[in-house]
């Protein structure tokens, strides 16, 4: 707090909020007599509706339905007409006249066009946004134990496509919207939570990088809805940190007088949902002796070629030692209301999860807690205050990618490797060169991660006249995380220490906003909505490391044990954001539309010269069917959109453009300071430029729906670490290098199909994205890892290496080329002298046509950019039952499978996968997978088309059942209702790719779409009940 | 009336929002708080210190095991330990290198590189800018500096040959494609390296503030010594034997005070009686400790410091990824008192660890020999072979024979040997002195005697063989960079 108002104008600001309360001593409203209106409101199935706004025309009272329907209103005279709207019904209009009572029945609107659409700062009609905006409501949000507002997203948002990290609770999600927009894969989107923008850098384990996302500090389960900002016309609002689109997370709020109680539990059996094949015991020793034998070394390790050694005669799969089926659970309570006068309105939830992963020993409990209070202090200043309190502790294993990963480790462990000791039947903790059992690891490693998180928001409205309002509000983004590591003595062998290492990390965010807004309606049908306001935010994270050694024994292996600190660190990262921004919006008979929208951002990363940028945008729109000569009984609402506009990306390390120096250790007793990146003083923003026109259209008064949007996107001056040549003595800086585009459709259709008794509703969404590099420095290739390219004209990140065609069968069919006199001339590795290949050797494909195998041949393999993408929800309903099926799918993409080829190609005395069951032993055979052979010399195993597989899928991701418990027999139980529901989620996948989950990994440095082996996806089995009090 | 009054409201909130826009934009303005940003950087001696140790430390980064692969394992000295395998070790053991391997890229040597070249541009701009350096630190600083850098090109051209010459710091990069250079022709880099020695020697004092300075860091005695090594490398025994008079006089002392030989032989001690623990001897506490006197330059590690080298898996453990060759153990006479420091059973390399009492929790922070007195002693014996002066060469092996417990080599014998016979003679006694520590695979370059000793024990044939692959990733990041022809 102090930070941020220390430098601000404290009178100055005092000054403006005395003259607002001035201005509102001006205004009240007139009292009259009053008369009171009761009735009860139900839809046109006779059920009651709770939740229903009863207000009065051209008054602002308010009143809402209670749970059975009811309301009481106090209305100014009889000549006052109700007013009756509620979510997805058509809203009503009824003169009370000399009636004390009006009941009411309300018909199911289908028209999505009156929805109130959360935009940024603000809401507005669907049927007056001029952008591209996408939303999905409670009802979508996935409610069973592992759900998280990632899985909620998945496949829901035409355009957008999530990608988890992997099954690991509470993994990281890459969001991919429009296509990728970044060479370093971060692609995060702005994530707003009631209007304050949250923290969403995945944070990652520093043992293992393994990657969290943010987002699982909220509990899906509080949340209205969720709206994504997808063009600049309605992103452009939040400037800077927009192009990869925005995320506004509504929280939900209370309504009713009498308050409403909801409790459910969803309790859940998961599993592993596949298993990679490796070899058993027999299979893998003659394996492992072909591959010695073939390299001509020795095989000294009885456990590797002895059958009948006590100790390695049996054979193990490790998947099946170290997975299992675990029981998870989440119980959720929320209460919610309103005091009698609706002066105050009240949500309050608290949840309680218990994830066992499906690896053995581990652990994972998380409770969350949230409060949402709006509340008028006069008529004229409202106020709200909302929490959100998470606090976690993960008790896990190593899991990130590469080499420190137990799921390689897993697939890699030699199936004749016992457990438990065949005579005592002990726990075994080491094998042969003090290999670590991945057991006993599992069970005596301490690998943990505590977290806790709080985010708050003060707002204060006040209505400063009519139309005219002022909004201040304060959020504070508070978290800390902790991550501790010990190796306990047992594994302190071979130079090995016990030594705990203990990462306390803490991140703050400050947000101040002030926003005016005025609403004006000039001679009846201009109507404008002006917004200016002006953002102040402050992130900081904090962060420690310490080592200790020398412990008394593996009891207390806290810090508190050590006898030594001998490493430790500290960091504090500060950024700060200032922004102006303005709106204006203006519809002529809400027919004809225009957005204009510019923000001013200043960026304490930046240099001065390149701190602060505007980012504007345009929209306009066209309501055709209110003009007369376009009015039809089938289409009902029909919009038309255009809009252009510029976002920014702002991530880099806050200090990049300075050029870093800082502490990497200690030499002779003194501080060595080591240059982690030179200054760069042009650094700027990444901007993105973005048309898109589209199209919303309601038929049959709403019963069918149709939103279509073409986009392009061109990203320029992407501002990532990029990789330079290491004789610099850098690995990477921080720079802005080159440009790319993304040009796509959004599509989704939305109708009820069948309607009543029994209902289809259906919900289809499609993403076609098609991106390139448009430009790169000098024009060369970008290369930072060895599976994936940057190059001007073709897809970002697609693979490259050598193609395979497949294997020679024999010696003598490899042949370049035959010269005159008989001879053969064959192929050979790397230069013309190099090594001949052989039967059982990869055939690569010689492009350049020497005869020689080189880096010369490398080509481009695959593509790890989708074609399209998207989901499929269909409900059906009948009476008290609800059945649900929802289909993710995404289509065309390849995979590089780097877990295959690490499994079998590298690894020394390690299993192998049971591809290898095929390989080539002998002149003769046909098959496509090469020879074994220690340390493959021939280099079988190179970046190489083999392990490019088709990574399309179709992914039945949730199919449920739920019952109504007739209202007749909840009431009997005092219930206002109950509901109890059967569900599985990744129950099938339609995929050719051989790995865990075809839904891979978006790695850093533009390793899209590679598989590096994460945490398997778990399928859930899932039973639940709700009830409402 | 009213509206007026808003207006004026309206203006005054206006105005002051504006007027808050001009102080808050200050606010921007944010500097590092755990960390120096570059502008604010060397704005002291202290902190030309601290990128000086920067220097160091990067140093240890990149030598810590790496001394062992670069110049140890791909000679006659060492075979398969017997540890868990790697590809490194089983790549090097059988000569079957390639680009992929983690040590074939040479990053780290650069990280030396960078730090070296920001002190030697940066301390004379900050007395140009008026910060008060003191000639005994401007002298440190650039000479230490300079020393570091040609030790580093040193390195990188006996592995790899032609390398990139970088000898400007990075600043302010507008264009990164300026970085994509191609590597430079090795006599250039010697060259360089020629210069900065000779640089580096006028500078630097021969005596640093305390011992562990002095061994710790680079001197003018240490620059000697690089001299020698440089010159015997790239077949100058005449100026080696210039260099080497620096530090050893005509009578075969040491011409520094600073530098004398460890003791092993005692007449008074029997090693071979327990009790009287080779641990003791100053010759292995020589390794065992490290700073001995004999020491000129060696790279400190420390446990306090948290720098351990980690060498216990590497020699040492029963499991280590090294062993000692048969034919090497074999070469030392019963009477040789090196075997006791040098193994725990016949082919265990112990030479770094006290054989009682070693705690390898703590004590895996070995420090990595890169000059020392026996080493030059040896070069300059090779260079007076060399130039005929065998009797001066002799005089200095006997030196080290004697010290080990072993007789000399009478005036008789050598003076029978035919130059190349002689040459063997002293060659065989570097190898047996300093096996282990980094040396014998680049004598063996040097001398011209790579192919014909290894190519029986893993089959090396081509002359290209002998300077390691380029990493492939150096390659893709930098498409300039031309793959060593061996490994093409």
């Amino acid at each position: 707090m102090y930070l941020i108002y220390q430098n601000l104008p404290r009178v100055r600001f005092c000054e403006i909020v005395l003259c607002l309360f001035v201005l509102f001593q001006n205004i009240g409203f007139a009292q009259a007599q009053s008369i009171v209106v009761k009735g009860i409101v139900k839809d046109n199935g006779g059920q009651a509706l709770s939740g229903v706004s009863v207000g009065v025309k051209n008054s602002p009272t308010v009143a809402r339905t209670n749970a059975d329907g009811g309301y009481t209103i106090t209305i100014p005279n009889s000549q006052s007409v109700l007013v009756f709207s509620h979510l997805g019904f058509v809203t009503v209009e009824r003169p009370v006249g000399a009636n004390n009572v009006v009941h009411v029945t309300l018909q199911e609107d289908y028209r999505r066009m009156d929805e109130v659409v959360v935009v940024g700062y603000g809401t507005q009609l669907r049927s007056e946004v001029t952008g591209s905006v996408s939303s999905i409501k409670a009802d979508q949000m996935d409610e069973f134990s592992g759900g998280s507002l990632n899985t909620s997203l998945q496949g829901k948002i035409a355009g957008l496509q999530i990608t988890t990290e992997s099954g690991e609770p509470g993994s990281g999600a890459t969001f991919n919207l429009r296509g990728v927009s970044s060479i370093n894969g971060d692609n995060s989107p702005l994530i707003i939570i009631d209007g304050i923008p949250i923290n969403n850098e995945t944070f990652h384990s520093e043992e293992d990088g393994a990657g969290f996302s943010p987002l699982n500090d909220i509990n899906p389960t509080d949340i209205e809805s969720i709206e994504v900002l997808k063009d600049a016309a309605t992103a452009a609002i939040y400037g800077s940190r927009a192009s990869n689109g925005v995320v506004l997370i509504t929280t939900k709020s209370g309504s009713t007088p009498v308050p409403t109680i909801n409790f459910s539990l969803n309790s859940s059996l998961v599993g592993i949902s596949r298993k990679i094949g490796v070899l058993n015991g027999p299979q893998f020793r003659d394996a492992y002796i072909e591959s010695i034998f073939n390299s001509g070394t020795l095989v000294e390790q009885e456990s590797l070629i002895d059958s009948l050694h006590p100790f390695y005669r049996d054979s193990y799969n490790w998947q099946d030692i170290m997975y299992r089926n675990a029981f998870q659970h989440k119980a959720d309570l929320n209460v919610s209301g309103a005091s009698k006068d609706k002066a105050i309105n009240y949500y309050i939830s608290t949840s309680y999860k218990d994830l066992k992963p499906i690896i053995v020993e581990t652990d994972y409990k998380q409770v969350t807690g949230a409060a949402r209070i709006n509340y008028k202090i006069t008529k004229s200043i409202e106020g709200s205050t909302n929490f959100n309190l998470s606090n976690f502790a993960y008790d896990r294993l190593n899991t990130g990618g590469g080499e420190s990963s137990i799921i390689l480790r897993y697939l890699r462990t030699i199936p004749v490797y016992s457990p438990y000791d065949p005579i005592t039947g002990d726990l075994i903790h080491l094998y042969e060169q003090s290999k670590i059992s991945p057991l006993s690891q599992a069970i005596n490693m301490e690998n943990k991660i505590k977290r806790s998180r709080l985010m708050a928001k003060q707002q204060l409205v006040f209505h400063i006249i009519r139309g005219l309002d002022f909004k201040t509000s304060v959020g504070l983004d508070y978290s800390n995380t902790e991550t501790n590591y010990f190796t306990p003595s047992l594994y302190a062998v071979d130079g090995k220490r016990v030594y705990t290492s203990y990462r306390p990390t803490t991140f703050y965010s400050l947000i101040n906003e002030n926003v005016l807004t005025y609403k004006k309606r000039i001679a009846a049908h201009h109507n404008l909505d002006v917004l200016l306001g002006q953002s102040f935010q402050n992130f900081k994270t904090d962060g420690y490391f310490f080592r200790g050694t020398d412990f008394v024994d593996d009891i207390v292996s806290s810090l508190a044990g050590a006898a030594n600190i001998t490493n430790f660190s500290h960091g504090v990262s500060e950024r700060r954001l200032l922004s102006y921004f303005s709106r204006v919006n203006y519809n002529y008979k809400s027919k004809y539309l225009l957005a204009v929208l510019l923000r001013r951002d200043a960026s304490s990363r930046f240099a001065e010269q390149n701190r602060a940028a505007y980012f504007p945008s345009v929209s306009l729109g066209w309501n055709f069917t209110k003009e007369k000569f376009l009015k039809n009984a089938i289409l009902t609402d029909g919009k038309l959109r255009a809009s252009y506009g510029v976002t920014g990306n702002q991530g880099i390390d806050n200090y990049a453009s300075l050029g870093v120096l800082r502490k990497a250790g200690v030499y002779l007793g003194q501080t060595a300071i080591v240059q982690s990146y030179p200054e760069n003083p042009t650094l700027r923003w990444e901007t993105t430029k973005q048309i898109d026109v589209g199209a919303d259209l309601d038929f049959l008064k709403g019963r069918f729906g149709v939103s279509l949007d073409f986009y392009q996107k061109n990203t320029s001056d992407l501002l990532f670490n990029v990789q330079i040549p290491n004789h610099t003595g850098f690995r990477t800086v921080p720079y802005n290098y080159g440009n790319l585009q993304n040009r796509g459709i959004d599509l989704s259709l939305n109708g009820t199909i069948i309607n009543k008794p029994f209902i289809w509703n259906s919900i289809f969404t499609f993403g076609l994205n098609r991106n390139k590099v448009t430009d790169l420095p000098g024009g060369e290739d970008y290369r930072p890892n060895e599976t994936s390219l940057a190059r001007i004209g073709v897809p970002v990140g697609v693979f490259y290496g050598l193609r395979a065609l497949g294997v020679y069968s024999r010696d003598e069919d490899n042949v370049y080329r035959i010269h005159e006199d008989g001879t053969v001339q064959p192929y050979r590795k790397g230069s013309l002298t190099g090594e001949i290949y052989k039967g059982g050797d990869v055939i690569y494909e010689d492009i350049n046509g020497d005869g020689i195998i080189n880096d010369d041949d490398l080509q481009i393999i695959g593509n790890p950019t989708p074609k399209y993408f998207g989901g499929f929800q269909n409900n059906f309903s009948y009476k008290g039952f609800k059945l649900s099926i929802f289909f993710n799918y995404v289509i065309g993409n390849d995979i590089f499978n780097l877990v295959r080829r690490s499994h079998d190609g590298f690894e020394f005395r390690s299993n192998y996968s049971t591809d290898q069951l095929r390989r080539w032993q002998k002149p003769g055979d046909v098959t496509d997978i090469p020879r074994l052979i220690s340390a493959d010399p021939m280099q079988n195993y190179a970046i190489s088309s083999r392990f490019v597989e088709d990574g399309s899928f179709i992914r039945l991701q949730t199919l449920s059942l739920n019952y109504t418990i007739p209202t007749g027999i909840t009431k009997r139980y005092g219930m206002k209702g109950a509901s109890i529901g059967i569900s599985g989620q990744n129950l099938l996948t339609w995929s050719a790719y051989t790995g865990y989950d075809p839904e891979v990994t978006t790695g850093g440095d533009l390793s899209f779409g590679v598989d590096n082996g994460s945490f398997p996806k778990s399928r859930f089995y899932n039973v639940s009940l709700n009830i409402r009090l | 009336m009213k509206k007026l009054i808003y207006k004026i409201k309206f203006l005054t909130i206006g105005l002051t929002l504006s007027a808050s826009m001009q102080s808050c934009e200050k606010m921007l303005d944010l500097s590092p708080t755990t960390e120096y940003a570059s502008r604010d950087y060397f704005a002291s001696t202290s902190q030309a210190y601290a990128v000086l140790y920067g220097a160091y430390y990067q140093l240890q980064t990149a030598i810590n095991q790496e001394f062992i692969y670069y110049g140890e394992a791909r000679s006659d000295n060492v075979k398969f330990g017997g540890g868990s395998l790697s590809n490194n070790t089983l790549s090097v053991i059988q000569n079957a290198l390639d680009g992929n391997l983690a040590y074939s890229d040479w990053g780290n040597f650069y990280s030396v590189i960078k730090q070296a070249n920001l002190v030697i541009k940066k301390v004379p701009l900050m007395r140009e800018r008026g910060i008060n350096v003191r000639d005994a630190d401007y002298n440190k600083l650039i000479g230490q500096a300079l020393g570091l850098r040609a030790l580093t090109y040193f390195y990188l051209v006996r592995i790899w040959g032609d390398v990139p010459l970088i000898i400007e710091p990075v600043e302010k990069e507008t264009d990164l494609n300026v970085f994509k250079t191609p590597r430079i022709a090795k006599e250039i880099i010697y060259q360089q390296i020629s210069t900065d020695l000779v640089r580096a020697r006028a500078l630097l004092p021969t005596t640093n503030a305390n011992n562990m300075e002095t061994r710790g860091m680079l001197t003018r005695g240490a620059i000697d010594a690089m001299q020698t090594d440089f010159y015997m490398w790239r077949n100058m025994p005449d100026s080696a034997i210039i260099t080497s008079a620096r530090l050893i006089n005509a009578a075969g002392e040491p011409a520094y005070a600073t530098y004398k030989l460890a003791e092993l032989y005692n007449p008074n001690i029997d090693y071979r009686v327990s009790g009287n623990s080779i641990d003791n001897a100053p010759y292995s506490l020589m390794f065992t400790q490290g700073l001995s006197e004999e020491s000129i330059f060696e790279v400190v590690f420390s446990f306090e410091d948290n720098n351990t080298s980690n060498i216990y898996g590497i020699y040492g453990n029963i499991n280590a990824q090294f062993a000692a060759r048969d034919e090497l153990a074999g070469a030392f006479l019963d009477t040789d008192l090196r075997v006791l420091t040098n193994f725990r059973s016949s082919t265990q390399i112990y030479k770094f660890f006290p054989k009682t009492g070693f705690d390898q929790s703590t004590q895996n922070d070995k420090n990595v020999m890169i000059y020392r007195l026996s080493d030059v002693m040896l070069l300059r014996a090779e260079a007076l072979n060399a130039r005929n002066q065998r009797a001066q060469a002799f005089l200095l092996v006997n030196k080290i024979r004697e010290r080990a417990g072993l007789t000399a080599i009478a005036a008789a014998e050598y003076e029978a040997y035919t130059e190349e016979e002689a040459q063997e003679v002293i060659l065989t006694e570097r190898q047996k002195e300093l096996c282990f520590e980094g040396k014998r695979w680049f004598d063996l370059v040097r001398t011209g005697k790579a192919i014909e000793v290894m190519q029986p024990i893993n089959g090396i044939s081509d002359p290209n063989n002998l300077v390691w692959p380029i990493n492939l990733n150096v390659i893709r990041q930098n498409p300039q960079i031309e793959q060593n022809e061996f490994y093409k």
